[in-house]
């Protein structure tokens, strides 16, 4: 076992790193905020880290906590601008957000190192200490996933208009899912960049948007099991497929392709689909009410519903 | 009770509500009838907070509410069901009475959906079915369920008999009925003239935006003249 863990350190260290960068996605997804925020505060907490690590002087977990809370701070902000944009203009926003963090990443000078980027911020970070962070950020998650509040959330995903009706506070809960988003991508970018030691523009552009999506896609949307699920799919997957040697890219985008047509909530969603035609077979459908129940012939029941939720202006995923 | 004063909605530049005042008071169903376009639900949206008005007064029980949020008011007893049954299909039926219990504690939410229960004893045989698939009729239950788990004093009503048959609109009405029967102002919206006044205590008659006649139901149901002038002889299921 340990010697295991010890040959696949680095591939469990990217899972964990992965897994919170897809995280950071997943939260606001869940929400029906099709945000990928998320991503660009990856860069700015892994330069703020760095920054602060390496031209400041600063301990690693400082150097940590400043670059979390200030992609937080930026990425509320944003979400001040941009709350009111729904669907693929909200999507194009916050992907230009994560463009414009690698272009002042390229063009800050000393600074941020320029395309070069920034050398030697090793910190104190080990496996065991992403763990624990990971597990804080999943536990908080699963929180919001549950009861009253998590059920606060899959309103505003699904009929956000009437869940202002229900009387809750869309606008508010649209705003901290930035801030949220914000935190966990800033997070998963200081710890990546102290864990490596290095972090270039060309680590925190366009392509970190495709890995994020790419776990959700697999794994899922409605929870921050779909992430785990997808960040270990797209991890290890690499190293399964290594026996077929420079085939493995054309497999790997084979998989992510089938996924996405088959899978729409992803694996998770497929399981809980399954589970969930599983209890309809055994549960019995009650007889209808004489007179008030039965359905006239001209209101077609609505087709077997999936309990997966899907982002209501998510309509790319 | 709800009071209306003076309100004014606009689209831009075009006035869509010009000076509508109504009122509606517990235990009584107030209508506002008119044509497609006439400003009904407009008003309605704008009376809820959903939509910000130009100028006017909403007052709920004496006090002025135009401007507040929508999450405030439901906390101050005011709730919209909205039209088209709006329900959450993939949720069960429980679940989705949950939904709307978000201005209640945890501890009376389960007092609350027990008195649902007994006021719609169909959505209790339903409790654990997805909301999907219910009926029409049963849907319209489900959102008006769910609108009293928020325990309202004033309830606003959109075109509640939207798209459902014709038999299950009076089994709807009735319900709207009950629902002002326990002490709750209803100002219901609806084109649906003829089911709709058989249970309305009072009417408004809307049209281009402006209130053309107030009266009793009683009073519009005798002046089949005036219901045709304004809304055309389907509205009265001639």
């Amino acid at each position: 076992m340990i010697d295991w863990y010890t040959a696949n350190s680095v591939v469990i260290q990217a899972t964990m790193t992965t897994l919170l960068l897809a995280l950071s996605i997943q939260l606001p997804l869940r929400m029906g905020v099709f945000s990928f925020a998320g991503v660009g505060c990856f860069g700015i907490g892994g330069y703020t880290a760095a920054i602060a690590f390496t031209k400041f002087g600063m301990g690693t977990w400082t150097a940590v906590a400043f670059g979390t809370v200030l992609a937080g701070v930026l990425c509320y902000l944003l979400g001040l601008l941009v709350h009111k944009l729904t669907g693929l203009y909200l999507g194009m926003a916050t992907i230009a957000f994560a463009l414009i963090v690698s272009v002042v990443a390229t063009n800050g000078g000393s600074l941020t190192g320029g395309a070069s980027g920034l050398f030697g911020a090793l910190g104190g970070i080990t496996n065991l200490h992403v763990f624990l962070l990971l597990a804080v950020v999943i536990i908080g998650l699963a929180i919001s996933e549950a009861g009253r509040f998590g059920r606060k959330i899959d309103t505003v995903r699904e009929d956000p208009e009437l869940a202002v009706a229900l009387g809750i506070n869309v606008t508010r809960y649209r705003k901290l899912t930035f801030l949220a988003s914000g935190l966990i991508g800033g997070l998963a970018g200081a710890v990546t960049t102290l864990l490596r030691s290095t972090i270039t523009p060309a680590e925190v552009n366009f392509h970190l948007v495709v890995v994020a999506l790419t776990v959700i896609i697999i794994g899922g949307s409605s929870s921050w099991l779909g992430a785990f699920i997808g960040a270990v799919f797209i991890t290890w997957l690499p190293t399964v497929l290594s026996f077929v040697a420079e085939w493995e890219p054309i497999i790997y985008g084979f998989v992510v392709a089938l996924a996405a047509i088959f899978l729409p909530g992803g694996i998770l969603g497929l399981v809980k689909d399954l589970r969930h035609r599983r209890g309809a077979r055994r549960g019995s459908t009650p007889p209808p009410e004489e007179g008030a129940a039965a359905p006239p012939d001209d209101e077609p029941h609505a087709p077997e519903p999936s309990r997966t939720p899907v982002p209501s202006q998510g309509g790319a995923l | 009770m709800l009071e209306v004063e003076d309100l004014y909605v606009s689209y831009g530049a075009v006035n869509a509500v010009r000076g509508v005042s109504m009122s509606a008071s517990a235990g009584r169903i107030t209508l506002v009838l008119g044509s497609n376009g006439a400003g009904k639900t407009t008003t309605l949206r704008a009376v809820s907070g959903l939509l910000k008005a130009k100028s006017g007064s909403v007052r709920l029980n004496g006090k002025e509410v135009l401007g507040h949020s929508v999450h405030r008011l439901v906390r101050q007893g005011m709730v919209m069901v909205p039209e088209g049954r709006r329900i959450f299909p993939s949720l069960t039926v429980e679940e989705n009475l949950r939904m709307g219990a978000y201005s209640v504690s945890r501890a009376d939410a389960h007092q609350v959906v027990t008195g649902i229960y007994e006021k719609f004893p169909i959505l209790l045989e339903r409790k654990a079915m997805p909301g999907g698939l219910l009926s029409g009729g049963e849907q319209q239950m489900l959102a008006f369920g769910r609108a009293m788990m928020s325990q309202p004093e004033v309830v606003l009503l959109d075109e509640p008999s939207m798209g459902l048959a014709p038999g299950m609109v009076d089994r709807v009405m009735t319900r709207v009925r009950e629902i002002a029967d326990t002490g709750i102002a209803v100002l219901m919206v609806e084109q649906n003239a003829d089911a709709a006044l058989a249970v309305a205590d009072d009417v408004v008659l809307v049209q281009r935006g402006e209130v053309v006649w107030t009266g009793t139901a009683a009073e519009a149901q005798a002046d089949t003249a005036l219901v045709h002038t304004f809304l055309g002889e389907a509205a009265l299921g001639a």
